[in-house]
């Protein structure tokens, strides 16, 4: 456990509140509950950022209220924050029902997509009393503030943490106030993936105590992001088996094995939850354009694809700025000193080691699922003209995890040729 | 040593610049309003900021919307051409669209139909 059990303690307190408001709406429980548990949750994100907890996160609370005071002053701008997340939001609220968007009222607004976050944006309606424009996008902003904590808690220097707060800003912009998922998407993947690495450190580690508040806390992260999209599963799928590998690598017990496979499947349940909710009506599957297999074998040869996929997903501001951070982590690396008996034995201990190779390799499976999505996709012929900034979106969970490993491990390269003493 | 703590000095100031200006630019991208803080938790409040950027192409969504509240419109229909505009139908919630409402909207004339009211851009009527 690299974070205090306090610090652990309030970011569990809080996600498992918002977990509660969804839950409220799956049980059908009286809304003036989900008033109640709104209510608590506004009290411990006040909690969170203004008193002197955390004293450590100057720069990260700092950030959490300008942020704030944004959203606040904003109006509900996006197209897609509108016409499909707050929709349902907007649905929720007028409905009293979370599976309001499963009647399929006009397929065009991915009435499949989960609700954990539009549910909550439903719940900040209830609190007020009334629907409006600016108050229910707030909802991704309070999402975003546990993963947030918790990576700028992994930063013990103070000018680190302010540069994490910048490349927050920098790369994920705009995208974490007004009301769209992808903020949420990227910091979650970022955050599970290390959760993961720690879970695979203690399982690899001998006689450690495997059910300690870093599991619950990684727990509580893949409810929510398997959640957040139903895509998301796809990135859960990929570091999940990335973790099995690396404890086949290490020959961990199969008890242990065992209690991983456990925790994967309980942890995803609420997504397979979802799906079978979503089978039982009529419903489009919004990625049911992508991975059509029969196009595979006329578009592999097609290698103009291949550059306009790369320019799509790779050619834009937090591509370019990941890319030249992550140039200079690499300009850090003394190439010539490289000991490979160094790094498999630091590969054993080190934390840091771990992470970095689990994020990077997890970084470029991703990439690869979304190159042969989008060159097996239906729609991406059609909207290569209209629509070619959307494509953005998808290699933004990349750029934000490339740009954290080059700010966390910029001192660390020494691992790479040197001796690790710490566990 | 002094040369040192300058261009250290240097650093965190331009650090700092760079994150002040991150802050101004998310705050205009999102069409920072100060307004709005004021007002943030009051009912239906922000929809004409909100559709501002839109008004160019989508000014019939927000007279449809005023209509619907105004003759109180629990169901409507709408023009065909009119179907693929997602602004309409999430602003006019929570009332609906359905193909057998007598109530239509449309930017054309409609026979058979008698004309409740109209603006430059969207015309209501009231079929029988």
């Amino acid at each position: 456990m690299f974070l205090d059990k306090q610090n652990l303690i309030n970011l569990i307190i809080f996600q498992f509140l918002l977990i509660t408001n969804f839950l409220i709406y799956i049980f059908n429980i009286n809304v003036i509950f989900v008033i109640i548990n709104t209510g608590f949750i506004f009290i411990l994100f006040f909690y969170l950022t203004l008193f002197k907890i955390h004293k450590e996160l100057t720069y990260t609370k700092l950030t959490i209220l300008i942020l704030s005071i944004i959203s606040l002053s904003s109006p509900l701008i996006s197209m897609d924050g509108r016409g499909i997340w707050m929709f349902h939001a907007k649905r929720i609220f007028f409905d009293e029902n979370i599976y309001a968007t499963f009647d399929n009222y006009l397929g065009m607004f991915q009435n499949d997509y989960p609700t954990i976050i539009t549910s909550f944006s439903a719940s900040i309606a209830f609190f007020i009393n009334g629907w409006n424009e600016i108050f229910p996008k707030f909802a991704c902003l309070i999402f975003f503030i546990p993963p947030f904590l918790y990576l700028s808690l992994m930063f013990k220097n103070k000018m680190k943490q302010f540069l994490f707060c910048l490349m927050v800003l920098i790369i994920l912009e705009k995208k974490i106030i007004i009301g769209e998922m992808d903020a949420l998407v990227s910091i979650y993947f970022l955050s599970i993936a290390i959760g993961l690495t720690n879970f695979s450190m203690n399982l690899s580690g001998p006689g450690k105590n495997l059910i300690n508040h870093d599991l619950v806390f990684l727990f509580l992260n893949i409810f929510i992001f398997s959640l957040i999209k139903t895509e998301t599963i796809g990135i859960i799928l990929i570091i999940m088996s990335l973790i099995i590998t690396i404890l086949i690598i290490k020959k961990v017990d199969k008890i242990k094995y065992l209690f991983f496979f456990t925790f994967s499947i309980l942890s995803i349940f609420p997504w397979f939850f979802w799906k079978y909710k979503t089978s039982q009506f009529v419903l489009k599957s919004t990625s049911s354009t992508w991975f059509d297999i029969s196009l595979i074998y006329e578009r592999i040869t097609d290698f103009s694809l291949y550059f306009k996929i790369f320019h799509l997903v790779l050619f834009n501001t937090h591509s370019i700025i990941s890319l030249l951070l992550f140039t200079v982590l690499l300009s850090k690396i003394k190439w010539n000193k490289i000991n490979f008996l160094e790094i498999n034995n630091n590969f054993q201990k080190s934390y840091e080691l771990n992470i970095g190779l689990i994020i990077f390799i997890s970084s470029i499976f991703y990439l690869i699922v979304i190159f042969f999505g989008l060159m097996t996709s239906n729609f991406l012929y059609t909207s290569f003209n209209e629509t070619g900034k959307n494509f953005f979106r998808y290699s933004l969970p990349v750029s934000f995890a490339l740009s954290f490993i080059s700010i966390y491990l910029f001192d660390k390269t020494n691992l790479l040729y040197t001796s690790n003493t710490q566990s | 040593m002094l040369k040192n703590l300058i261009k250290k000095k240097f650093v965190i100031c331009f650090l700092l610049f760079l994150y002040l200006l991150n802050i101004f630019l998310i705050g205009h991208r999102s069409n920072f309003n100060s307004n709005l803080i004021l007002n943030f938790y009051k009912k239906d409040y922000g929809y004409e900021e909100s559709m501002e950027i839109y008004n160019r192409y989508h000014s019939h969504a927000k007279d449809i919307k005023n209509f619907i509240k105004k003759y109180n419109i629990n169901k409507y229909n709408i023009d065909d051409k009119l179907l693929g505009d997602p602004f309409i139908f999430e602003s006019s919630y929570p009332s609906k669209y359905s193909k057998n409402s007598k109530y239509f909207f449309s930017k054309k004339n409609k026979n058979n139909c008698a004309l409740l009211e109209s603006t430059k851009n969207i015309n209501l009527y009231k079929c029988f």
